[in-house]
């Protein structure tokens, strides 16, 4: 508890110019009252020039101490204004008893020996208390840290993967709403739905085609909605970009929804999967832009691998000034000094945990920011490690190897051609309703190997 | 000649368009506001008043055979805007005509109502007998109406004998006779600085020798500040225009040439912060659409949200911070420049409409116990002040800000008092800057808030906090459409309060110590299926190559 021994107020020349002290008063009735009322009197005439704080003593029989620390330049002397606006309105106070003890008090000390009780402290200059949120960390949006089996576990032993899909439709109609944002409000609102791991929800929006960010990702726009064409027998579309209910009940009215699937574990808002046979007649009557067949058009005009990672973002950094962890061929980072091989590095703090990650192309000395599976694949193939990809014709599934995931671009290609995130276990990643054509063109870009019709491999994936 | 309709349509136009939510709306109507309106209709006045114009539209809607019946201007009209609004400020305006030194009494404002009614006498008109069942139910619809629209309400009832004519008065903020001392005072002192509302507001204030209401209205009631340094900055406006005139011609009701800006801060993942220009709408006067040019570059912006237009993606750079700046404005033709005022400091706020955005700007002024960033020069006088304020306990912050650069930002800072009347710095500015306007607030944060409708989802409703000096404070919400109270009970002050919020409607939240109460908010709630798209004008698009780029599933040239 505090014992200072306010005594004096000097000016520049150490000459005495006002006194602190204590006066103390006996009070009987409602001590929530009593306080409340000297705080209104204190706020209302300003009167905290007087009265700089006050204890109260604990409660016994109805009755309490109040010591209010009072500057003046006299030491018993009370200045006219608190005598007016504050003590006679207590004394007058309805039902109360405020009764001035006639001793003045210089010490905290003094007053607690004096009257024997617990005394408490109570401010009149400070009321709100400083309480800084925790600065918000601009972390980088495309980072993705290596999956832990406890978050992966938790949404896959979810028995109540329903909640989960309500919450990012809810998600979705409301960054439609939205119409644009910051990052920092994706993520927030990520967390207010109680979605975990902001960063990959964002990239899995990004893949099928609801929402689009900015080049260094600090920002993002819903996009537009459109029906996307899939390859069927039938006329068969996907609802990409913005929505909400309306939309939704407005296509069900249309009777062209033939099928709203839940999106692997339930990761996504669902898929929705219109069959149209005209699709300009419902492209007049609803806000929606037909645009074919998207997969088949992104795959057509994006670069070779090679031109994409000298398209990416370029940072200035001075690398000595950081700490960093290489990526290895283990699939690990591991402690390194100053960056001097091509290759996906983290920046780190002074612990050694991760900042954000970058990479880096020893040949330009350029520093790149991007999607954190393009960096890694990036990284995988300046080490020389051959990047394989297996192709079912019959089944037209495409499986990858998990620790070998494409790109997001080059990965909403695939995305985009069935409307649904890849399936996954352990070691692979495969993706629904791919045609050999895209399966060869995308594979031929990133130069990955294509292994087709590999049974046993299929089997197993 | 234009109807009642009109007016009253033009009227709430004038006080609405181009402010940001969040403001507190004074109906400050005097002759100029009138002709200021009546100009910009398409029609000509009768006799070339518009003062009488207006006057006789009021009377033909409401007067019939000396009796004043105001049960056809009660409610809203079809497009959901209150009718009463027009005879409203017919009452303002009466309370605008009062002398400099007359006395506030209720047959003063009557003869003067009388007056503008054409009716004669001295006392309450006919079909005007109880404040309560005639005027008062306008007032009410009007407050209600503008908190619905994310507005703060000013006009309020007195106490006594002047419960019903306090509220035109508390409208009234500058009346003819004090715009002529303001424009003498301008003439005098030859001000001819690109200064901001707040930093002139600190001007005339120092120099204070204005008649009684005008000094009441400097000094008194710090809840008023922002909507009076409005007003005294168009006039201000209007003497740069077309200098000191006791005669105005119709011209000089359209002053406004330049657009002022703010700041809008960001910060990359690197650390890198940047400050981009922010234009303000200007009140009245908010085309669609602005086009800048800077340094041979043209930038466009549009509307982002009431009051502002999109941030410009122009960096300032420290010399533009120091000096102010004035931007050629192209496009529209009638504009001027975008003005980046000389100031001393920046006050940048998080979003109001997303406090949790990590977005900063010029926002407006900080509310006690929330957390802002002072951008400040390396002055040391300033910082001096501003160690002293912290000395005082009235500020805190938590970071030590680097001290070899020209401007300065100190993080977290949050203002922790509301003790500052008798505190003395030397940059008043930053005082009026810094100072709280009210003693209790009333913060909504959290929750999943809609900024279009300025309602919060259902199931996903706001923390209430109330910041002020009082230990405890009593909290009353209230469910608007039956009057169910939800919540009526102390609580400890500063502390966010969780509540539920049962079903979609409208709330309204109010919180009392035994003397003082909170203005009332308003929290809406809606239901999912009220959500809206939103056509953006703006979407982000990425490139994929030399020729296309992709925005979700649209790809298209570049």
């Amino acid at each position: 508890m505090n014992k200072q021994k306010i005594i004096a107020i000097i000016d520049p020349h150490g000459n005495a110019i006002k006194l602190r002290w204590y006066k103390g008063f006996l009070c009987e009735g409602s001590q929530e009252q009593i306080i409340e009322k000297i705080y209104e009197l204190v706020c209302k005439f300003s009167l905290e020039r007087f009265v700089l704080h006050m204890y109260k003593s604990e409660l016994i029989n109805n009755k309490f101490y109040i010591f209010l620390g009072i500057e003046s330049e006299k030491l018993g002397h009370i200045p006219q204004e608190l005598i007016t606006h504050l003590i006679i309105p207590l004394q007058k106070l309805h039902r109360c008893i405020f009764t001035e003890i006639c001793s003045s008090f210089s010490y905290y000390d003094e007053i607690r020996s004096r009257i024997g009780l617990e005394i408490q402290s109570c401010e009149f200059t400070n009321r709100i208390p400083y309480r800084p949120k925790s600065k918000i960390i601009v972390n980088n949006p495309f980072d993705i840290t290596i999956v832990t089996s406890k978050s992966k576990n938790h949404i896959l032993a979810s028995e109540n993967i329903k909640a989960y899909v309500q919450r990012y439709e809810y998600l979705l109609y409301w960054l439609s709403t939205l119409g644009t944002g910051t990052w920092e409000t994706f993520r927030r609102t990520c967390n207010t739905l109680q979605l975990e791991e902001s960063n990959r929800i964002l990239r899995r929006f990004r893949l099928l085609g609801h929402l689009e960010t900015c080049a260094n990702g600090s920002k993002w726009s819903s996009a537009p909605t459109t029906i996307v064409q899939i390859e069927s027998e039938q006329s068969e579309f996907i609802l990409c970009g913005q929505r909400n209910i309306k939309l939704i009940n407005q296509l069900k009215l249309l009777g062209i929804v033939v099928n709203i699937a839940d999106q692997p574990r339930g990761e996504a808002p669902p898929c929705l999967r219109l069959l149209v046979d005209n699709p300009d007649i419902i492209t007049n009557e609803l806000p929606l832009i037909n645009v074919g067949k998207a997969s088949q058009k992104l795959s057509e005009i994006l670069p070779e691998i090679t031109t994409w990672q000298q398209k990416l973002t370029t940072l200035e950094l001075v690398a000595s000034m950081q700490k960093w962890r290489k990526f290895n061929s283990d699939n690990k980072f591991e402690i390194c000094g100053n960056p001097n091989e091509t290759g996906m590095y983290e920046i780190c703090d002074e612990n050694f945990n991760h900042r954000y990650t970058l990479f880096y192309n020893q040949e330009t000395k350029t520093w790149h920011q991007g999607d954190w599976y393009g960096l890694r694949f990036l990284s995988l193939q300046s080490q020389g490690i051959s990047c394989q990809v297996y192709y079912d014709i019959d089944s037209k599934k495409l499986v990858v190897p998990t620790n070998q995931r494409w790109p997001e671009i080059y990965e909403r290609a695939l995305v985009l051609a069935s409307g649904k995130l890849p399936t996954s276990d352990k070691s692979w990643l495969i993706y629904e309703n791919i045609n050999r054509e895209l399966a060869y063109v995308l594979s031929e870009k990133l130069n990955v190997k294509l292994n087709q019709n590999d049974q046993e491999l299929l089997n197993c994936a | 000649m234009a109807s009642y309709t009109d007016w009253n349509q033009a009227l709430i136009s004038y006080f609405i368009d181009g402010v940001p939510r969040g403001t507190r709306i004074y109906l400050s109507v005097d002759e100029d506001v009138i002709e200021n309106i009546g100009y910009n209709f398409t029609d000509s006045s009768v006799d070339g008043k518009w003062i009488d114009d207006f006057n006789s539209a009021v009377r033909k809607k409401v007067i019939v055979d000396e009796y004043v019946n105001l049960k056809q201007i009660k409610g809203k009209n079809p497009q959901g805007f209150p009718q009463g609004v027009a005879f409203l400020c017919a009452c303002v305006l009466a309370a605008s005509l009062m002398g400099e030194e007359e006395k506030i009494s209720e047959k003063d404002y009557f003869k003067r109502l009388r007056e503008t009614l054409a009716l004669p006498g001295f006392h309450r008109p006919q079909g005007m007998k109880s404040g309560s069942d005639s005027e008062e139910p306008l007032w009410k619809e009007w407050n209600l109406w503008l908190m619905q629209q994310g507005f703060l309400v000013s006009a309020q009832p007195g106490s006594g004998p002047t419960k019903y004519t306090n509220y035109p008065i508390s409208q009234c903020l500058l009346r003819r006779t004090d715009k002529d001392k303001l424009q003498q005072l301008f003439q005098e002192k030859k001000w001819q600085a690109q200064w901001d509302a707040l930093t002139l507001f600190v001007y005339v204030k120092e120099v204070g020798l204005f008649g009684k209401h005008l000094r009441d209205l400097l000094t008194e009631d710090r809840e008023r500040y922002d909507s009076l340094a409005e007003e005294i900055y168009q006039v201000y406006e209007q003497w740069q225009e077309y200098g000191y005139s006791k005669n105005k011609n119709c011209n000089s009701y359209n002053w406004s040439h330049n657009l002022s800006c703010g700041l809008y801060r960001t910060e990359s993942f690197l650390g890198d912060i940047s400050y981009s220009l922010y234009p303000k709408q200007k009140r009245r006067c908010k085309p669609e659409l602005i086009e800048i040019q800077i340094n041979e570059n043209n930038y466009q912006s549009r509307e982002e949200r009431p009051g502002w237009y999109y941030p410009l993606d122009y960096y300032v750079n420290e010399t533009e911070l120091e000096q102010g700046c004035k931007y050629q404005i192209t496009s529209p033709n009638n504009l001027d420049y975008l003005v980046l005022p000389d100031r001393d400091f920046w006050i940048l706020v998080s979003d109001p409409d997303n406090y949790d955005s990590g977005a900063f700007a010029s926002w407006g002024k900080p509310s006690p116990g929330n957390e802002f960033i002072l951008l400040c020069k390396n002055k040391k006088e300033l910082l001096s002040d501003i160690h002293n304020l912290r000395d005082k306990h009235l500020l805190e912050w938590s970071n030590q800000p680097s001290t070899n650069t020209k401007w300065i930002e100190i993080e977290q800072c949050m203002v922790v008092s509301h003790a500052w009347d008798k505190v003395i710095i030397k940059n008043q500015a930053l005082k009026d800057a810094l100072q709280p306007s009210v003693s209790l607030s009333i913060s909504l944060s959290g929750g999943l808030r809609v900024p279009k409708m300025d309602a919060w989802l259902i199931g996903y409703s706001p923390q209430i906090t109330i910041f002020g000096l009082y230990p405890t404070v009593k909290i009353k919400v209230t469910e608007l459409a039956n009057g169910r109270v939800i919540m009526d009970e102390s609580h400890p002050i500063n502390v966010p309060i969780n509540i539920s919020l049962p079903h979609t409607g409208e709330y309204i939240v109010q919180a009392f110590t035994q003397d003082r109460s909170t203005p009332k908010r308003l929290i809406r709630i809606v239901d999912w299926n009220k959500l809206e798209i939103e056509k953006s004008n703006h979407y982000e698009f990425r490139n994929i190559n030399d020729k296309n780029q992709i925005c979700g599933s649209i790809i298209q040239k570049r």
